[in-house]
């Protein structure tokens, strides 16, 4: 099976998620709730990318996930940030303010 | 890493919780919808709309946490698990074909593994050394007077010297023989053995002056009932009582069972220096190498030759492990079993990879299919190889019976004297062995047809036809091995042997090595008159041992009067034996010249001899012996002069085809030999006189260890024992790979047929006859085996040069026996094509039209 649909995105969607995760731990549902409200609505998180690229950071040890309950008292999966994945959204938000002030600079330029 | 591996293996949980999570996921947006207004089910039915496709999410998620490749491998595995089920035929005849095939090889891995790779169950047996001596390039055995020199080497920190025995006990049932282990020096120590409870033997008593005795544990077991108070208990012998000093811990009887450990006798400890008799055993001295010893020990060998210049002259001696000089004799045959059951698996698994080609052309669609929608070359050789996978794994397992049955099936029908090779077993090593040759016979029978058909454009018949021929050479290795065994067996037995035993009945005594010369005597003249008694005699006589069953005793110097013999190794080579008129007359040994001794009354009586023929043209010529005088006494002993009475022809000594040595035989009155036979030369049933003689024996001497009673013809056939299992055993492995081989040319030939249909039956209907149809198919039988048959007679050759060592003298030569062994192969190849050229010959125009 394909890896994956878009290689850019999916690096994009990681940042989101370990932004979101860097705060507290949340299920899945949360971190798109997350999002959605810290962006004012102007991202949204595919669900079909969210899980299996929550998954895929799970095996590569960013995050970890524990069943927990929801305030309505409903058994979830929460996710946290590891040690591993701190250092990650850390060179990740470098690499991402780099791309973003290259492409600024080009856009300038032209 | 090994996590993931157990989720991709078991992933029924994390299944479940991804259901779980995203079916969390979806509530919660549906409970958003609701919130905004939606009836419940029209908030669920969004909610999951809005989600996506969740089977296409779920599979990606669970991907997440899978080695993808083994994802694909485990889907393919149960693929092809499930395509060999529906070939049943091909499923069974090849996990039966591996199983003979690796359990032959398991079984007698197991054998080879004890043999030669497994240490003596001995502590630090890479430290217990034997002596390995000789006298002018004969091998000879360890002698006490000799072992005393080597006991004073730095090298050892204990050395000692055994022989065994059996020993008659006493007791109020009549007498018993036991096993007994006679030591000279400190054999317990060398061997690093412990006791169990009690003690060893102390310096003094290995002088031989004792009547301490060590028993063994299962002895312990069996007659004192492990009982504690079996210290000091007595155990009385026809020598005089024995006293329990200690118990060997279990381990001694490891290597070689023995019911009674003593020293030998001091008569023994001090026999001549040219006696050889002892295995003599050394521990290496903490911080020695075994390098270092053997330098010592030529030191030492110089100085014994300089010290006793006659005795010891010509000797040489080395030490090395016991481990690998055990190995080293055991090496050649075993080998050779291993060579043949690998030439077995290896017909096995080409008789496998033909048929598997033969399979993967039935399915060159599916192979077009799966390369058009994208399989590269690798994913198919993989698939493929599945196939033989599954087979060498389930051929595997199943082996493993069929190596415990042969493992079962070689020890009973071993020589008993090779007690390690019954602790042959199968075990973790062995399994794992096991396991090991199954997936190197998975990849010999699937890669090449694998990857021939990853080809499109393959051509399977020929590929087929190859391994069927490769298949062919390979068993025409065997089969030319077991026809030049069969051969040299049969050329053995055809050999004239100079004596008939037939209608003899022989007896075969044991007597301790320490038994008092005298009463030997009284006892063989006694029985001999006994013998003669029983109702039918013709004669009977006294010997040392029966002719075919190998040289017997130790020789002094050869002297003939009046001749000066120079050379030494001429004064030494020839056979002292030991007969009696009797003897020749019980064996229909007839006399060539002069007369038969006259028996000695004492053993001052004059002493006179018969020799054989070569005897007589090695050391006379043309000269008349009779009345000639020979002595045979030590070099630094007063001669004793013998006269030539007679002359005797020649008797085969051994089953191997060596030409007859110069013998003499003595009358046993002047000989000492405790292990002779008597022979009886009389009409009647040979059970009734076997019996009639053990009780005459009996009657002499109730304690008489008898080692063999029964028809002479039996115990001289038993000689032929060993190498006729040998013969069997490379036979009967020859015999399957030519059935293999008859399976495998059968499938060439029938499959040739059947993709030749049309052809053939167009030649019908053009007017061939059923007889050059057949012949066509015949032809193509014929061309692989001749093709065959070419490779594996030119390697046979060769492979003959690495058995002769194992074969009884050298027969025909290599070239008519390999030419039989092709004629034997092209019958079974034009066997095997039988059936499909008679398909052929009744080949009907009209079916083939229907073919189409």
């Amino acid at each position: 099976m394909a890896k994956s649909k878009n290689d850019l995105l999916q690096g994009t969607l990681t940042l989101l998620v370990l932004q979101a995760l860097s705060r507290e731990p949340l299920h899945g549902y949360g971190i798109t709730l997350f999002v959605e409200r810290a962006s004012e609505d102007l991202l949204r998180v595919e669900e079909g990318s969210l899980y299996p690229a929550l998954h895929r950071m799970e095996e590569d040890g960013l995050v970890k996930a524990e069943w927990g309950t929801t305030e309505f008292n409903r058994r979830a999966r929460f996710y946290a940030l590891t040690a591993a994945g701190r250092k990650q959204l850390a060179a990740e938000k470098e690499s991402w303010r780099r791309l973003t002030s290259g492409v600024g600079k080009v856009l300038r330029f032209a | 890493m090994i996590g993931r591996l157990w989720r991709t293996l078991r992933p029924n949980k994390r299944n479940r919780e991804i259901e779980e999570e995203l079916a969390f996921h979806v509530a919660m947006r549906a409970r958003e919808y609701e919130a905004a207004g939606m009836s419940p089910a029209e908030a669920a039915r969004t909610a999951r709309r809005k989600f996506g496709p969740g089977a296409a999410i779920r599979e990606e998620t669970r991907e997440a946490h899978i080695l993808p490749t083994l994802e694909t491998i485990r889907r393919e595995a149960a693929y092809s698990l499930r395509a060999l089920r529906r070939r049943p035929a091909l499923f069974v005849t090849g996990v039966l074909t591996l199983a003979l095939g690796i359990g032959f090889n398991i079984a007698i891995g197991a054998a080879v593994d004890v043999l030669l790779f497994r240490p003596l169950p001995v502590p630090d047996s890479e430290r217990l050394l034997v002596f390995v001596e000789s006298r002018n390039g004969n091998s000879m055995g360890g002698n006490p007077v000799r072992m005393r020199d080597y006991a004073t080497m730095r090298s050892f920190s204990a050395i000692g010297g055994f022989y065994s025995e059996r020993l008659a006990t006493s007791s109020a049932s009549g007498a018993k023989s036991l096993s007994a282990l006679r030591l000279a020096g400190d054999v317990i120590g060398a061997f690093g053995y412990r006791m169990a409870i009690g003690r060893g033997f102390t310096a003094e008593e290995l002088q031989g002056n004792t009547n301490s005795v060590v028993v063994s544990h299962r002895y312990w077991q069996r007659e004192f009932g492990g009982r504690g108070d079996v210290l000091g208990a007595t155990i009385s012998t026809r020598a005089g009582a024995l006293r329990v000093a200690g118990v060997l811990s279990p381990e001694a009887s490891l290597i070689e069972e023995y019911d009674l450990w003593l020293p030998a006798s001091p008569s023994t400890l001090h026999t001549p220096r040219t006696a050889g008799f002892l295995m003599i055993v050394a521990r290496l001295r903490d911080g020695v190498s075994p390098a270092e010893a053997n330098a010592e020990l030529q030191t030492k060998l110089a100085a014994m030759i300089a010290a006793n210049p006659s005795d010891d002259k010509g000797l040489a001696a080395r030490v090395g492990p016991l481990n690998a000089e055990l190995a080293r004799q055991a090496r050649e045959p075993a080998l050779l079993l291993l060579a043949v059951v690998v030439t077995v698996l290896l017909t096995a698994c080409l008789n496998l990879a033909g048929l598997l080609v033969a399979r993967n052309a039935e399915r060159a669609r599916e192979i077009s299919i799966r390369l058009s929608i994208g399989a590269g070359r690798f994913d198919l050789i993989r698939l493929f190889l599945w196939e033989a996978v599954w087979l060498a794994l389930f051929g595997g397992i199943t082996s493993l019976v069929v190596a415990q049955w042969s493992l079962d099936l070689l020890i009973a029908n071993l020589p008993k004297d090779l007690p390690l090779l019954a602790t042959m077993r199968l075990d973790a090593r062995m399994i794992a062995f096991a396991l090991a040759v199954s997936v190197l016979c998975a990849f010999v029978i699937g890669l090449v047809p694998a990857w021939q058909a990853s080809r499109l454009k393959h051509r399977p018949n020929r590929l087929r036809a190859a391994l069927v021929a490769l298949q062919i050479g390979v068993s025409m290795v065997l089969l030319s091995a077991a026809l030049f065994f069969g051969q040299s067996l049969q050329a053995s037995k055809a050999r004239p042997i100079g004596f008939q035993p037939d209608n003899v009945v022989a007896l075969e005594f044991d007597f301790p090595w320490d038994s008092d010369g005298e009463e030997l005597n009284r006892f063989y003249t006694r029985v001999e008159s006994e013998l003669l008694a029983i109702p039918g005699a013709r004669s009977a006589g006294i010997g040392d041992a029966l002719p075919l069953l190998g040289s017997t005793q130790a020789r002094g110097y050869l002297m003939i009067h009046g001749v000066p013999l120079d050379d030494a190794r001429a004064r030494r080579q020839y056979q002292y034996r030991v007969a009696d008129a009797g003897f020749f007359a019980a064996l229909r040994i007839p006399l060539l010249r002069g007369r038969w001794p006259e028996p000695p009354r004492t053993a001052d009586s004059p002493r006179e001899t018969v020799v054989n023929e070569s005897f007589v043209r090695r050391y006379f010529g043309a000269v008349d012996p009779i009345g000639r005088r020979v002595s045979f006494a030590d070099a630094n002993r007063e001669p004793r002069w013998h006269t030539i009475a007679g002359v005797v022809p020649d008797v085969a000594m051994s089953i191997l085809d060596e030409r007859p040595s110069a013998s003499v035989y003595v009358h046993h009155t002047h000989a000492y030999w405790p292990r002779g036979v008597a022979v009886l030369h009389a009409a009647g049933d040979a059970e009734a006189l076997v019996r009639a003689a053990r009780a005459k024996v009996a009657a002499v001497d109730p304690y008489a260890m008898i080692r063999f009673a029964g028809p002479a013809e039996a115990r001289v056939e038993s000689v032929w024992s060993e190498p006729s299992l040998l013969t069997a055993l490379v036979g009967g492995m020859a015999l399957l790979t030519l059935s293999l081989v008859c399976l495998g040319v059968y499938g060439v030939c029938s499959s040739m047929v059947r993709a030749r249909t049309r052809e053939f039956g167009i030649r019908a209907a053009l007017g061939a006859t059923p007889r050059s149809l057949a012949g066509l198919s015949l032809r193509h039988g014929l061309r692989l085996a001749a093709a065959g048959v070419l490779l594996g007679g030119i390697a046979s050759i060769p492979a003959r040069r690495l058995i002769e060592g194992l074969l009884l003298g050298s027969g025909p030569g290599s070239i008519p026996t390999v030419l039989a062994a092709s004629g034997c192969m092209m019958l079974v190849v034009c066997f095997a094509c039988f059936g499909p050229a008679r398909r052929a010959a009744r080949m009907d125009p009209a079916i083939v039209l229907r073919h189409e």
